[in-house]
């Protein structure tokens, strides 16, 4: 019997159960669909501003990395690429989220961005901050946001509710009939 | 073990459960269109159309193909400070020859199409780098009549002290060479307005060295003041903060400098005898006798960028300046704190203007409008005026907050932001009602700009960015800002005359 079967007890092989309540359940997709349209939003208004671009940011980051991004920020041709790889990439990012679409590689990639937006303004002691934004010590929104990321990792929900799910059930589908053809019935346990 | 593993095919509630969250996409979309039309007619509110039919400044320069056209034979006279500047926008120096970070003005640009054919210069290491940055195609000339006297010179870059512009534009312009030369235009009025009627009468292009006029930062500034965002302008601000010797025009004198590799009367010239001075001829900029201090150092950059953004300002109808040596205590001539006011009655104008070389605050240039204020500084932000009858209703509804920007453009610099500005400000620009905008256009050196307008103008027989008539209008304003600080009194323009005149009043007494 696989080890997260006997979390809950009951229904182990529905896709994504692994031993939460329903509560939990939503609560977890809640916070996808959240984290996502945060993502999504920040991709679209990029994605709809024609004059938009990452140089302004780059050029302010801080911290130990400043260098880095600042650099990036002064040469055009690699400003282009920066900028539609965050343009798109957010917005790529934000639809997989909402959408539990390929929820595992959205949820790596999303956490992904967060790192190199932590390391921009790391919130270490020293740092300038701007006005009416809060204030911050080590721990930020974008590191918040970035734990909640791991959480949905360690919890994954594309299959209990999103898009995977059909992906998945499409896959089970498919297996099943393989099976059906090899056997007289489906092996247990298939997740 | 539930039945849906032992049927595997896709239930009804995994059907529900995977797309139980699409809804969330359809709210966002709907969320986003909602916002994005109020954004749209709040802009629309304040600027109509102006900001669709605007131009995102940036990348103004062209990569690619060479001009069409014979390649131009274009001779350098002086390679000092700006002479080595202006050989590096063109395109020529050798990799030994660039300081750290700097780069060929052409790089990733359009060559200019010209060949480096002749250098000038009366010390002798100057004249040496030139020849070795042209890549070897420039004669050396130690006499400045001579390259300009040349059949295989078919323009000159003039970046001399300011007393020999107006002499060697007026040889070349009768010699049937163009000129770019350096600001200020002239040592004096009666040598700009000379210049300007040899110039006209040779048919020459002549180009005045404001480079600030390719900085498409103020074409976007112009755009906006010219539409009437802001208002009538009757009163503009700017400023000149330097500090430091080499702003300060004490430079470095190179230690191998002497009578040996120094033509010295060939630096005096114009009239001018003096003994052999190494401070003079490297300092030029702090004698009366070969520089046009301050006022044609300094403020003139200020002004070109005013007289672009305002639509051509035109000579003031009077000037009034003051100003004292109280930085620098080192035996020079021209001032180090300088003030002056014009007055433009016939387009109802003001304008003030206030230098130090002691201080190197950074201030930006006002224009106050009766419905907005620009503050113009490597970037643009204008800021609706809380009694503006043009964006009244906007005020009252809150939709403009006068503390923030309603337009704002911050080019997409990283060292001019890293320079000159702070969080707080992205902050603001951020919060600012619209047009937030860092374009994606790459930095392209201005000076590389104003050679290329210059060059192309030639070809194609046009007028240039800054043409005679306006290095005329430049060099009046200048001059009667420097009679005033000089004479101490108010002067004012005799238009019939052509004459800065003192302006004596009534007499009346206090």
């Amino acid at each position: 019997m696989d080890r997260r079967d006997d979390l809950r007890g009951r229904d182990p092989s529905r896709p994504g159960a692994r031993g939460v309540s329903g509560r939990q359940q939503v609560a977890l997709v809640l916070l996808r669909v959240a984290i996502g349209w945060h993502f999504l939003y920040e991709g679209w208004v990029k994605l709809v501003d024609p004059g938009w671009t990452s140089a302004g940011a780059l050029a302010a980051a801080q911290g130990p990395l400043a260098g880095v991004f600042r650099e990036l920020s002064t040469h055009w041709r690699i400003l282009e690429v920066v900028d539609r790889a965050m343009s798109w990439g957010l917005t790529a990012v934000g639809l997989g989220l909402v959408l539990g679409l390929l929820t595992r590689a959205a949820t790596v990639a999303a956490a992904g961005l967060l790192v190199l937006f932590y390391l921009m303004n790391p919130p270490v002691p020293g740092m300038e901050f701007l006005p009416g934004e809060g204030s911050y010590l080590i721990v930020n929104k974008i590191l918040v946001e970035l734990f909640a990321l791991g959480v949905l990792l360690a919890f994954p929900t594309g299959t209990v509710a999103g898009l995977d799910r059909l992906l998945q059930g499409r896959g089970r589908a498919i297996a099943g009939r393989a099976d059906v053809v090899g056997s007289e019935r489906p092996p247990e346990g298939i997740p | 073990m539930s039945k849906g593993d032992e049927a595997p095919l896709l239930t009804r509630r995994d059907l529900l459960a995977g797309l139980a969250t699409t809804p969330a996409l359809v709210a966002f979309v709907v969320a986003a269109r909602t916002h994005a039309a109020y954004r749209k007619d709040s802009r629309h509110g304040i600027f109509g159309d102006l900001l669709e039919r605007l131009p995102l400044p940036g990348g103004a320069g062209e990569s690619g193909a060479a001009p069409a056209g014979p390649v131009l034979n274009v001779g350098l006279i002086g390679v000092g400070y700006r002479g080595k500047q202006l050989l590096v926008a063109a395109g020529f120096a050798q990799p030994g020859q660039l300081a750290a970070g700097e780069s060929l003005g052409t790089d990733g640009e359009a060559p200019l199409g010209i060949r480096i054919a002749g250098v000038c210069d009366i010390y002798q290491p100057n004249l040496d780098w030139g020849v070795v940055a042209s890549g070897g195609t420039a004669v050396p000339y130690r006499k400045a009549r001579d390259l300009i006297a040349s059949p295989g010179i078919d323009a000159v870059i003039l970046a001399v002290p300011d007393h020999w512009h107006v002499p060697l534009a007026v040889e070349a312009a009768r010699a049937g060479k163009h000129v770019y030369v350096e600001k200020c235009f002239s040592h004096d009025v009666d040598g700009a307005l000379a210049a300007a009627e040899a110039v006209k009468a040779a048919g020459v292009v002549l180009q005045l060295g404001h480079q600030g006029r390719q900085n498409s930062l103020y074409a976007l500034a112009a755009r906006l003041a010219g539409d009437g965002l802001l208002g009538g302008i009757r009163l503009a601000q700017a400023f000149t903060n330097h500090n430091g010797p080499v702003l300060a025009w004490n430079g470095a004198i190179p230690k191998e400098a002497g009578p040996r590799n120094v033509d010295w009367e060939a630096f005096e010239g114009n009239g001018a005898t003096h003994p052999f001075d190494l401070d003079r001829f490297f300092h030029w900029r702090k004698y009366w006798a070969y520089g046009t201090g301050l006022s044609g150092d300094a403020f003139t950059h200020e002004w070109d960028a005013l007289d672009l953004v305002l639509g051509g300002l035109g000579i003031p109808g009077t000037a009034i300046a003051s100003g004292g040596i109280y930085g620098w205590r080192d035996g020079r001539e021209t001032p180090d704190t300088y003030q002056v006011v014009y007055e433009y009655p016939e387009r109802g104008l003001a304008l003030t203007y206030n230098a130090t070389q002691a201080n190197g605050w950074r201030r930006d240039k006002i224009l106050f409008g009766a419905d907005a204020t620009m503050t113009l500084e490597g970037g643009v932000r204008v800021y609706a005026d809380r009694d503006s009858t043009r964006y009244a209703e906007f005020l009252k509804t809150g939709r403009i907050d006068p503390d923030r920007p309603i337009a704002a453009y911050l080019p997409g610099d990283g060292r001019w932001l890293d320079a000159g500005t702070s969080a707080t400000q992205h902050w603001a620009v951020s919060r600012g009602l619209l047009y937030s905008t860092t374009p994606t256009g790459r930095r392209v050196n201005t000076a590389t700009l104003h050679l290329r307008d210059w060059l192309d103008a030639i070809r194609s027989r046009r007028q240039p960015a800054c043409p005679i008539d306006l290095a005329v209008v430049e060099a009046v304003t200048a001059h009667m800002g420097t009679l005033s600080m000089r004479w101490g009194c108010r002067v004012r323009w005799d238009a019939a005359a052509r004459k800065v005149v003192p302006d004596r009043d009534t007499g009346g007494t206090a």
